[in-house]
C-alpha cells in the first residue's frame, strides 16, 4: 500500500527504510551527532498549510526513533535540513543527487554544524536515499 | 576573513563554500595562516549543478564571489560531490599540511582525476595554492 508524504506512517516507515538499509549502517557508523530533521516547506497549492518536519533520531548507523509534526522534537534537532514539496520529491526519488541538490540550494542545512555533515556526508546520502525504497504516493 | 561577495549571496554553492570555510578557521585556527600566505583566485566549477564560484585570495583575506570574477589561477572543475570530497581529505599522519593520499576519500578523487570527471587547470603553475587550498577547505 502506498503512503503519502509526508506523514505519521510514511515517516515510520521512512525509520525502517534507513534501518534496512546497510549501506546506511556502514556510513554513517560513526555518527553520534544525534538526530536530523528533514522539514518540508508549507505548499498550501498542495494541501500542506505549515512546514512538515520529520526528526529522525540517529545514531551509529541506527535510526533510533522518528518524531513527525512534533514541534518540540524540531526545537531540539542539532541538524536541520530544509526542502520545498517537489525538490524532497526529486531527492527522495532518485531523480536529484544530494550534493547537486545542496548546491544548488534546493536542499539547504539551516541549523547545524556544515562541516559535521559534509564528514558524514555519505551517510547523509544513503539517509535520503533509503527513502527510495518506500511505496510512496507524492501528493505532486 | 571570509567574506560572501553581495551579488554571491543568493548563490547557494558560494554560501556552502564560504560557511565550510569559516567553520573551517573556527574550528581550526592553525588554518589561519595558510589562509594569510594564499593569494590568488581559484575557480570551483561544479559541473552537474551547472554553478561557478570564484575564491579570491589577497591579503589575508578570501572572498567568494558567484560565477567566474576575474582570470583564475586554478580552475577546479568536475561533479559537486568530487569538489565536496576535496574537503574531507583526511590530514597526512606526519606532515599535516598534506593530505593523506592513502584514504578511502583520496583514492576516490584519484579515480575521478583518471577518468577526467575532476579536471584541475592550471596546477603545474600553482601547486602551492592547490594545496593551501586543500588545507582550508579541509574539514580536518
Amino acid at each position: 500500500m502506498s503512503l503519502v508524504f509526508p506523514s505519521a506512517t510514511w515517516a515510520e516507515a521512512y525509520r525502517d527504510a534507513i534501518n534496512a538499509n546497510p549501506l546506511y549502517k556502514q556510513t554513517a557508523a560513526g555518527w553520534d551527532q544525534g538526530a536530523i530533521a528533514l522539514v518540508c516547506k508549507a505548499d498550501p497549492a498542495l494541501g500542506i498549510d505549515a512546514p512538515q518536519a520529520i526528526v529522525l533520531d540517529l545514531e551509529r548507523g541506527q535510526c533510533k526513533a522518528v518524531a513527525y509534526d512534533d514541534q518540540a522534537a524540531l526545537a531540539k534537532a542539532p541538524f536541520v535540513i530544509e526542502a520545498s514539496y517537489l525538490q524532497w520529491k526529486a531527492v527522495m526519488t532518485g531523480a536529484t543527487d544530494p550534493i547537486k541538490a545542496m548546491l544548488q540550494g534546493q536542499l539547504r542545512l539551516t541549523r547545524g554544524h556544515l562541516p559535521t555533515i559534509i564528514k558524514d556526508v555519505e551517510g547523509s546520502k544513503q539517509l535520503v536515499l533509503s527513502a527510495k525504497t518506500i511505496d510512496t504516493q507524492f501528493l505532486a | 576573513m571570509v567574506t560572501l561577495d553581495p551579488a554571491a549571496e543568493s548563490d547557494a554553492f558560494a554560501i556552502v563554500i564560504s560557511e565550510l570555510i569559516r567553520q573551517n578557521l573556527a574550528d581550526h585556527p592553525d588554518k589561519k595562516r595558510t589562509l594569510a600566505a594564499m593569494r590568488g583566485r581559484v575557480a570551483l566549477v561544479a559541473e552537474d549543478a551547472g554553478t561557478t564560484i570564484t575564491l579570491r585570495f589577497r591579503d589575508g583575506q578570501l572572498t567568494v564571489h558567484s560565477g567566474l570574477h576575474g582570470v583564475p589561477d586554478l580552475v577546479v572543475r568536475g561533479p559537486g560531490e568530487a569538489l565536496i570530497d576535496l574537503s574531507r581529505l583526511p590530514n597526512h599522519p606526519r606532515l599535516p599540511f598534506l593530505p593523506d593520499y592513502r584514504s578511502p576519500v583520496a583514492r576516490s578523487l584519484a579515480r575521478a582525476l583518471w577518468e577526467r570527471k575532476l579536471r584541475i587547470r592550471g596546477l603545474s603553475g600553482h601547486v602551492q595554492l592547490f594545496v593551501r587550498l586543500g588545507h582550508v577547505l579541509s574539514i580536518h
